[in-house]
């Protein structure tokens, strides 16, 4: 620890850090621009200026740049020197030379970080007499606005997006007064990132278009703490709305997730909460067949003389729908006739991983961690599109050889600049053994493109290289060897190994592969951390939940032993071959449905009830790591549309069992008594009850106008704010507002002089870009077991012949967010993949259809030539934009 | 006088043969330095010699050099390559000496980098040379070919297990590729932007190795030091830096050119040198070596032309090469003509440098248009001040402030005068944020 003096005050500090982290950190309002915590410091804005003394003595002092200063022992510095905050003042006044001052009708008005440095500076008077250069604008696609004149040239965008998002299609252009920061020509951005430069912009250059849409400020948002439903990651999210609209979905910084960033899918994929077609009231299927909607106590009335007259119920819950509105679900049929919404290999890869993830449970990183691991070992897994945000993380952790050698030359690591002109294109290994090319391999150092039986051969490989005692799988060729002596090796010698496997592939092999190399390096590591992916944002939660699949499910209707079919907010054409869906359905007598979108199996439906989406409910989710984690409703929606619970402790009422959950803290009471494995989800969000200082947490700004005239047209009397009974959060601006407000209940990041999302939420750390104040929210479930894991045997199962394998996208793979429309625009073509050898074998040039039989079911798709896939290997593409519920891996002869 | 540097080069500027270069003592520096030296003693003799930088800044080479990090204890731990740059960019305003040396003596400076790369340990060395010098690329070229051919390049050059690899790299052109650091940048292949020191490039420099960066010039003594010693070289100065230096002079003097002459000559011999004023004026004032050093006027015609001289009244020897403007001369227009010049070539990188810089030259405009306003001399003051070193992040805008500084302190009534009597009185000099209680 160091000792400094800041004007007069004295503080310890870390001497390894700058004196901006330092002293933002320590709470002084010290106006920066190029600085992130994230990107750390270039000193190119010359904003955060502060006076430097040689001693006590000097009274002269230098001004220098906090942010390329070290925070070294004995430094004395003052913040408030006159000199010091002339020239801060001044440097906004350059700023705002060629600024358009257009903030009454620019989008980041409100919340943003230039409007709050001028402020803070002080700064009022413009001196500059003469014409302001502009600009062209470019279109940037679906996601992202651009309006270069606001641009104050502070090179944030490009340090994230080239510098650690590792993009090359943004890039500043021209040079002197005229930097242009943009793409050569239109388009939208190729990285899977680019939504992150909204928020790290610190002006209205770039803004989220899909907020653009149907604007409103910041302050005028009602928010609520979300969890991110589109992978199993559990990014967190800060949702806001207005009037029952979901507007935009901004991150919600998380110090062991996601922190300050998100994927394009997690930040524009919410778009259907807002979709026209989504059921809003009860649905019967009437005598001309046709959905008509019915009043709410009429459609209960019907449903209890059907689940009265039923012989037997089926219930299908959902890995993307909550605990909750599954265990509500489970409660409803019964234990013994839920089942967990996964499709047969969906579900054996998913409870595959939860064993995996128990047998390590004391070595699984977090998401903030990978960033440290110094050598990783990805098997089977395209993390890009199917884990997105882990590919972020990733490009992070090839870059630890950076501050390896930055040390070495005793360049400090916040010296972004320089740790990069130090560690050139010297990356720590990345080992990526992928079924074909994956848009992580720029930074991969060796990529090793197999099936997944081959890929979990060479994993047992490593496994067996590692540690003599792991068995080495038979007839293993020499160029098998040689990779996993090379892989078993960096592992070896790296400070932090991590192994990165999932349940994309649908295969068990490759998860028991990794498995035997956990349990292999553990032998020879006392820091080797274990990371796995799963498919959808509840996976994890519902192998906890419930081990049988839709298959079960589709068993008992069709063997007669049931005949009512209950689905939760899932779409079954997702989870298994049409024909064998239509089968089950056709085999139900009835088939009720409660789901907030509009699916294939809804269009086959008798009854629908409209349930909650993430926006209108709240929820608890396991993420991938095993941490519960709850997400609030943003708004109320409108009735008779309520949370899937509800919906279930209203038919339990109908059927006169009647339940005692009235508000989500019963109800995870009543999960927590009759699911062990999921105790300790209470403790994920404080409880309904929970106050400070007598008061609930707002769910808006202070500054939110309108209320009393929001709904003049229908009363001109102030409505009384809703009462949540469901949460501490406040439907309203009013209640405690502070920097030791509980982390799960902050809807949103707001501090005095600070409204920008990535700037204010300084306030709420620990240090900068360091963890929560209070603690980062969640609990995770998974308990540490001392005993050592047996090896597997070592038998991956060869396929000879061709081979279909699943190919994902992050814009389409995942249901909900491919009804967004932004994320529609986005979607890629449908293709079958294979390499020329393949095509040239079927007789197929590029674009010609291929038709493909899996499972029994004829596809045709046209084909596209992938060179990087393995002979006799045919890429499916999965998801809203290519083929669902086929069953893959499979064995196929095209 | 003992012409040094361009003793060599013939008036029509054909260089010499890798023969003719050998017959009039050429590389014998080299092979004194490889077969007779150690490394270490080559860059201490340097050192003793009191070179100076002639890029512009003036620093010790020798210095410079021994900032470099030493491997001989130690081989292992030898880095992939360590660097030789030489900075022959030259995009200094009324900057043409490097050229004479490139175009008339191409042996010279690869000879040169050969020795100085043999002391400061590098086994690659580039030239980054200015995009416009064609003719010097197409002749270096051809000289360091010959040099290949001979032996004095490549692998174990003359059985001494010294390795060395010379290359050329044209610049795609902008001023601040001057700028050492910046010039790593653009040799990189990355946009020219200047580095942050620390670290300094000898600690990591391009592609983040060992680097050392000179001026053409600068090197350009180096075979001569080698060859003639420490003590002959310090006795060619007439003041207090040792050497020669070639001066050279743009702009309204009778005869425009370049000169080798001892440091320390006199500003006014200086002058003749060059015949005098053009048209039997008077002289107004001069930037005695590029853009971006202070004026002299005709009171420093009696400056000693060296490093130290010149910084005693308050301007710098810069690159020697003098632009000359007689008493016809506004100064607003050579101003205006300058930080026009120093805000187009701003990187953009810093902000005081890349919005500042045009506010001066747009003050400056509104000045020389008659549209000066009250107030205006006094924001000229301000950047001269907020565009100090340590303020910005390179050298550039200081740079840029030196002669408008001097501008301000000696024709600050010429200036003054320029803004009209009607003008609007609106007080403009109060500090930006003197409305906030901050």
């Amino acid at each position: 620890m160091a000792t400094i003096k800041i004007d007069g005050k004295q503080f310890e500090v870390d001497p390894t850090d700058n004196l901006l982290k330092v002293a933002l950190s320590k709470g002084f309002d010290l106006p920066y621009f190029c600085w992130h915590p994230e990107l750390h410091s270039v000193g190119a804005c010359r904003q955060c200026a502060v006076k430097q003394y040689k001693n006590e003595d000097d009274t002269q002092g230098q001004i220098v740049m906090a942010c390329m200063t070290p925070a070294a022992d004995g430094g004395c510095f003052s913040i408030a020197d006159k000199e010091a905050s002339d020239f801060r003042a001044q440097v906004i006044e350059w700023l705002m030379i060629n600024h358009p001052h257009d903030c009454p009708v620019c989008e980041e008005g409100g919340e943003c970080h230039l409007q709050d440095m001028t402020l803070m500076t002080g700064h009022t008077r413009r001196r500059y007499r003469g014409p302001k250069r502009t600009h062209r604008n470019q279109d940037l696609g679906p996601f992202i606005n651009h309006e270069m004149n606001r641009c104050i040239a502070c090179y944030r965008c490009v340090r994230y997006y080239r510098d650690y998002a590792d993009g090359d299609d943004l890039r500043v252009l021209g040079s002197h007064s005229n930097v242009y920061f943009g793409r050569e020509a239109d388009g939208a951005f190729n990285s899977e990132f680019s939504g992150n430069l909204v928020e790290v912009c610190p002006t209205g250059v770039f803004t989220d278009k899909t907020l653009g849409a149907h604007y409103n400020r910041k302050w005028d948002m009602q928010n609520a703490p979300g969890i991110c439903t589109h992978c199993s990651l559990g990014c967190n999210t800060s949702p806001g709305s207005r009037q029952g609209v979901l507007k935009r979905i901004q991150n919600r910084f998380h110090g062991e997730i996601n922190h300050y960033f998100l994927c394009d899918r997690g930040r524009f994929g919410a778009g259907f909460v807002n979709r026209e077609d989504r059921p809003r009231q009860p649905l019967v299927r009437a005598d001309n067949g046709v959905l008509e909607p019915e009043d709410m106590d009429v459609m209960l009335a019907s449903l209890k003389s059907v689940l009265a007259e039923a012989k037997g119920l089926v219930g299908i819950g959902s890995p993307r729908a909550s605990l909750e509105d599954n265990f509500a679900l489970r409660h409803l049929v019964g234990a013994d006739n839920f089942h967990n919404g996964m499709s047969a290999p969906e579900s054996h890869a998913s409870l595959a991983a939860l064993a995996l993830l128990q047998e390590h449970a004391g070595r699984l990183p977090t998401l903030r961690d990978v960033e440290s691991c110094d050598a990783v070992f990805v098997l089977g897994e395209d993390v890009t599109q199917f884990a997105p945000r882990l590919a972020l993380s990733l490009r992070q952790a090839v870059r630890n050889e950076h501050h390896v050698l930055a040390e070495a030359a005793n360049i400090p690591k916040w010296h972004a600049r320089a740790v990069r002109d130090e560690g050139q294109h010297f990356y720590s290994p990345l080992f990526m053994a992928v079924p074909a090319a994956t848009r992580l391999d720029d930074v991969a150092t060796e990529l090793f493109h197999l099936r997944p039986a081959r890929i979990a051969e060479l994993g047992f490989a490593v496994a067996a290289i590692l540690d003599e005692a792991a068995p080495m799988p038979a007839n293993i060729d020499e160029e098998t060897r040689a990779h996993a002596e090379t892989i078993a090796n960096a592992l070896k010698t790296a400070k932090k190994p991590l192994v990165v496997a999932g349940t994309s592939l649908g295969s068990e092999a490759v998860l028991t592969a990794a498995g035997n190399v956990m349990r292999a390096l553990e032998s020879v590591h006392d820091d080797a951390g274990l990371f796995v992916t799963l498919n959808e944002a509840n996976s994890l939660g519902m192998a906890m939940m419930s081990d049988r699949d839709v298959d079960h499910a589709f068993e008992a209707i069709n063997s007669r032993r049931a005949d009512t079919l209950i689905v939760m907010q899932n779409d079954l054409y997702e989870r298994a071959q049409h024909g064998k869906v239509d089968a089950a359905i056709k085999a139900a007598k009835n088939l009720i449905v409660l789901d907030h979108s509009m699916t294939a199996t809804i269009a086959k439906a008798d009854y629908v009830l409209p349930a909650g989406s993430f926006a209108e409910a709240d929820g608890t989710l396991v993420n991938n790591e095993g941490r519960a984690q709850r997400f609030f409703q943003v708004f109320i929606p409108e009735a008779p549309l309520q949370e899937g619970w509800r919906w279930c402790a209203d038919l339990n009422r109908a059927i006169g069992k009647p339940v005692d959950w009235y508000g989500m803290d019963d109800l995870i009471d009543a999960i927590e008594a009759e699911c062990p494995q999921f105790t300790g989800i209470k403790t994920a969000a404080p409880s309904t009850s929970f106050r400070k200082a007598g008061m609930r947490f707002p769910r808006s700004p202070h500054r939110y106008s309108g209320r009393t005239a929001l709904y003049a047209n229908v009363d001109v009397r102030e409505r009384r704010p809703e009462v949540d009974v469901d949460s501490a959060l406040a439907y309203s601006m009013e209640g405690y507002h502070g920097s030791d407000q509980p982390p799960a209940l902050m809807a949103y990041a707001w501090a005095p002089g600070w409204d920008s999302n990535q700037a204010a939420i300084t306030r709420f750390q620990d240090e900068v870009g360091g963890h929560l104040k209070g603690g980062d929210p969640g609990t995770r479930l998974l308990k540490v077991d001392a005993n050592v894991p047996d090896y597997a045997p070592a038998e991956p199962k060869l396929v000879e012949g061709w081979q279909a394998i699943p190919r994902y996208h992050i814009f389409g793979s995942e249901s909900q967010s491919a009804k967004a429309p932004a994320i529609q625009e986005r979607m890629p073509r449908a293709w079958f993949t294979l390499n020329e050898a393949g095509a040239k074998a079927l007789g197929l040039a590029a674009a010609d259809t291929l038709r493909l039989t899996i499972d029994g079911e004829i596809h045709a798709l046209p084909i596209t030539i992938d060179p990087s896939l393995p002979d006799r290997t045919i890429g499916v593409p999965v998801g809203a934009h290519g083929l669902m519920g086929v069953r893959l891996p499979a064995a196929v002869s095209p | 006088m003992e012409k040094v540097l361009t003793k060599n080069i013939r008036d029509n500027r054909e260089p010499m043969t890798r023969a003719e270069y050998e017959q009039a003592g050429g590389w014998e520096a080299y092979k004194k330095a490889l077969h007779e030296m150690k490394p270490t003693e080559v860059a201490d003799l340097v050192k003793q010699a009191g070179l100076r930088g002639r890029g512009g800044a003036g620093f010790p080479t020798g210095v410079k050099w021994s900032f470099m990090p030493r491997f001989e204890e130690n081989p292992e731990k030898r880095p992939a390559h360590v660097y030789l740059v030489v900075n022959a960019d030259e995009m200094e305003p009324g900057t043409f000496k490097d050229r004479l040396l490139m175009e008339g003596d191409p042996h010279q400076l690869i000879e040169a980098m050969a020795i100085a790369s043999y002391a400061i340990g590098a086994d690659i060395a580039y030239v980054f040379i200015r995009g416009e010098y064609t003719e010097c690329q197409r002749k270096l070229q051809r000289a360091i070919d010959e040099a290949m051919e001979a032996g004095y390049l490549g692998e174990d050059i003359l059985g001494t297990g010294f390795n060395l690899k010379m290359y050329l790299h044209m610049s795609a052109g902008r001023y601040i590729c001057g700028e050492e650091s910046a010039l790593l940048s653009a040799l990189e292949g990355r946009r020219a932007v200047p580095r942050h020191k620390p670290p300094f490039p000898a600690a990591s420099g391009l592609f983040g190795q060992p680097t050392t960066v000179n001026n053409v010039e600068t090197i350009c003594n180096v075979p001569h030091i080698v060859k003639n010693g420490a003590e002959w070289y310090k006795g060619l100065g007439l003041h207090k830096d040792g050497g020669t230096k070639i001066f050279g002079a743009s702009g309204h003097v009778a005869r425009p050119g370049l000169v080798e002459l001892p440091l320390g000559t006199k500003l006014s011999d200086l002058l003749d040198h060059f015949g005098g004023i053009r048209g039997g004026r008077k002289l107004k004032a001069l930037l005695p070596g590029g853009g971006s050093t202070p004026l002299l006027t005709d009171e420093h015609l009696n400056t000693p032309m060296d490093y130290e001289g010149v910084g005693a009244v308050g301007s710098r020897l810069g690159t020697g090469t003098m632009v000359v403007m007689d008493d016809q001369t506004p100064i607003v227009g050579v101003l205006k003509n300058l930080e026009h010049f120093y805000a187009q070539e701003s990187c953009g990188w810093c902000t005081p440098c890349r919005d500042g810089l045009p506010w001066v030259e747009r003050i400056l405009t509104n000045l020389e248009a008659g549209h000066g306003k009250p107030g205006d001399i006094e924001l000229l003051d301000l950047h001269v001040k907020l565009l100090g070193p340590g303020k910005t992040f390179c050298a550039h805008a200081p740079g840029a402030m030196g002669p408008l500084e001097s501008g301000l302190k000696y024709f600050r009534d010429e200036l003054a005068a320029l803004i009209p009597p009607e003008a609007d009185t609106l007080d403009l000099t109060q500090p930006a944020n003197a409305a906030s209680n901050n």
